[in-house]
């Protein structure tokens, strides 16, 4: 199995990304010669599992605002906090320091607001003090990008009106909750002429006519008049806009994207291995995976997979359709392939 | 007006000898409750995957085009991000003839890839009538460190595009 | 109620690529800061801009609040909590103590 997967790829020239425009909060660029799986792949990613940092539980002291403590702690989610160099941070449920919480996992954000004058008093992200020691000099601190350096607004206060709550900021990713989002936006683009067919475009009666071209429609070759279509032809320049939302820079976001799948193949590469290591039968190939290697999930308090009370077609409960099976299904278990080896073929 | 009690305070005040109260989590910090259902925790948890193999020879032998050479994984709490992805680079692999993925069903954080691979002629007389060009096993692991080095070449490039587009701003 | 924090549908943000000397001086020195922001902090500056006569749509260019998605959270918010903060109950009760 000695072949080079790049060069399969592409003629010799490999994946290459060239950055059309860059800002402080953005990033434009285009990667080509990648296979459109991974270019989704990629874009999936960074939308959903790059990990940040927000405020994730709120403890109210005071609250005499006429805004419910849960509506505001819902708006101290949503601030924007610093997350550069989240690495430096562990996630608080897998932090080896502490059984709940600690510097190392979490940031603790302090704010005290009452309204003293006639005045509405506005309360704004900058009234956020970060509390204690925080794992790196950036993580947590709340973005503020306007030019009044104020922040998003938070609450409101007449006179007499306080607000005293203490916030914890955890490390998370968009998949659990969108407040832990890198980006407000990604924009993903390949084939601007739809030379590929891969959509059908709606129309009256002519769809070059009605569509506007596409940003892109420059970069790529128009269809000749009357081309046949090329039925082998494959996406390969996929442009991409990702824009940050202030807690990472751009370019770190792409990064650390790539980096969250790398880990992601490492940890079922380990997983593949050691399965290699303790049965003669290749992974686990038998049928008695649901006592087999199976771990049980890490702190998962004992539940997990064992638990009783959850049990589907697949979750591996003993109970379910497979576990207690001798024989080898698979999830195709309809298929000729999937039959227990006790009445397949033979 | 003072401020209503708050769970902070209800802590301060609470009797010491309520021994179920100092037991308890602090108030700002409830019991963690991992949810097993979480998408965001396989990133965490610890990674599973698990292997539905046939490894009859008989049938194998009977039918060509099954077993040995095929197999299917079973990825817990991942989806098309890794699926689809690792699905393209190990078909890329010349010994694969087969790799399919399927997310059974949406509610359900389970991906499964289907690998089967070439096999050849066994040897007359050793009693091997078929062997496979490599496994399912080693197709996804090829696959899983391709893809990592996939990984790394973009990031190589990104990092190089960046370096480019900086000092094309400076000129 | 009061100005959400984020757009409800892209997570928030907008970029103001003004025209202005500013920005044309950043681009000059190579750091283009343009600059992003969640929609609650735009509110205030987004009246300001009306009370100065600019219209709306207008307003939200200024702002960088260029996607659509965007616009309706600050061209649709009515912010109520004006309303609410009318009717302060510690302000009664600091009223009626004084009278007595």
């Amino acid at each position: 199995m000695d072949y080079d997967p790049m060069i399969m790829d592409t003629e010799a020239s490999g994946p290459s990304v060239k950055i059309t425009e860059a800002g402080a909060h953005n990033v434009d660029f285009e990667l080509q010669h990648v296979d459109l799986s991974f270019a989704n792949s990629l874009r999936r990613v960074i939308l959903a599992e790059v990990p940040t940092m927000a405020i994730d539980l709120v403890e109210f002291s005071a609250n005499t605002s006429v805004l419910a403590d849960e509506f505001i702690a819902h708006r101290l989610g949503m601030v924007p906090l610093n997350s550069k160099n989240v690495d430096d941070v562990a996630y608080s449920r897998d932090c080896e320091n502490c059984t709940d919480r600690c510097e190392a996992c979490s940031v603790t954000l302090n704010l005290h607001a009452r309204c003293t004058g006639d005045d509405i008093m506005r309360v704004y992200a900058r009234d956020l003090v970060v509390d204690g020691a925080r794992a790196n000099q950036w993580v947590g601190t709340p973005v503020i990008t306007d030019p009044e350096g104020l922040g998003t607004v938070i609450c409101k206060l007449r006179k007499g009106q306080e607000l005293n709550v203490k916030c914890i900021a955890k490390k998370g990713i968009a998949k659990e909750h969108a407040k832990w989002a890198p980006t407000s936006a990604v924009g993903f683009e390949y084939d601007p002429h739809n030379r590929l067919r891969h959509t059908d475009l709606w129309y009256e009666e002519d769809p070059a006519k009605e569509w506007p071209p596409s940003k892109y429609a420059n970069q790529e070759e128009p269809p000749q008049e009357g081309e046949p279509f090329d039925y082998d032809a494959v996406p390969e320049r996929f442009y991409f806009e990702v824009e940050s939302v202030g807690n990472l820079d751009p370019d770190a976001i792409i990064q650390q994207g790539i980096k969250v799948l790398q880990q992601k193949l490492a940890s079922v590469i380990q997983t593949v291995t050691e399965g290699e290591g303790g049965d003669s039968n290749g992974m686990n190939g038998g049928g008695d995976y649901a006592d087999g290697p199976r771990s049980p999930d890490t702190g998962m308090n004992g539940s997990g997979w064992q638990n009783p009370g959850y049990e589907t077609p697949y979750g591996g409960g003993n109970a379910s359709a497979w576990g207690g099976g001798a024989g080898a299904a698979t999830p195709y278990g309809a298929t000729p392939y999937g039959q227990n080896h006790t009445n397949g073929w033979s | 007006m003072p401020p209503k009690s708050k769970p902070a305070e209800a802590k301060a005040a609470a009797p010491s000898e309520d021994v179920s109260m100092t037991d308890a989590p602090e108030a700002d910090s409830p019991p963690l409750i991992l949810d097993e259902h979480n998408p965001a925790i396989m990133a965490f948890g610890q990674q599973r995957i698990r292997t539905v193999e046939e490894q009859d020879a008989d049938l194998l032998i009977q039918l060509p085009g099954s077993h040995e050479f095929a197999a299917s994984f079973e990825f817990t709490k991942e989806d098309h991000t890794l699926g689809n992805a690792l699905r393209y680079i190990i078909m890329k692999n010349p010994d694969v003839e087969f790799c399919g993925y399927s997310i059974p069903h949406p509610s359900e954080e389970l991906m499964n890839i289907r690998i089967q691979t070439y096999k050849s002629r066994g040897v007359e007389g050793t009693g091997a009538n078929w062997f496979a060009e490599g496994t399912p096993t080693e197709a996804l692991e090829k696959g899983l460190n391709d893809l990592i080095d996939l990984c790394d070449v973009v990031t190589e490039k990104f990092q190089g595009a960046q370096e480019e587009y900086g000092t094309k701003m400076k000129a | 109620m009061i100005i959400p924090v984020r757009c409800f549908s892209c997570g928030k943000v907008k970029l103001p690529r003004r025209k202005d000397a500013l920005y044309f001086m950043w681009k000059i020195i190579g750091a283009v800061l343009i600059q992003v922001k969640v929609v609650g902090d735009l509110w205030e500056r987004y009246l300001k801009l009306i009370d100065e006569g600019i219209q709306d749509g207008d307003a939200m260019d200024q702002l960088g609040c260029k996607r659509y998605c965007c616009r309706r959270m600050i061209m649709t918010h009515v912010d109520l909590i004006e309303k609410l903060l009318k009717y302060n109950p510690a302000e009664r009760d600091a009223k009626k103590a004084a009278m007595g």
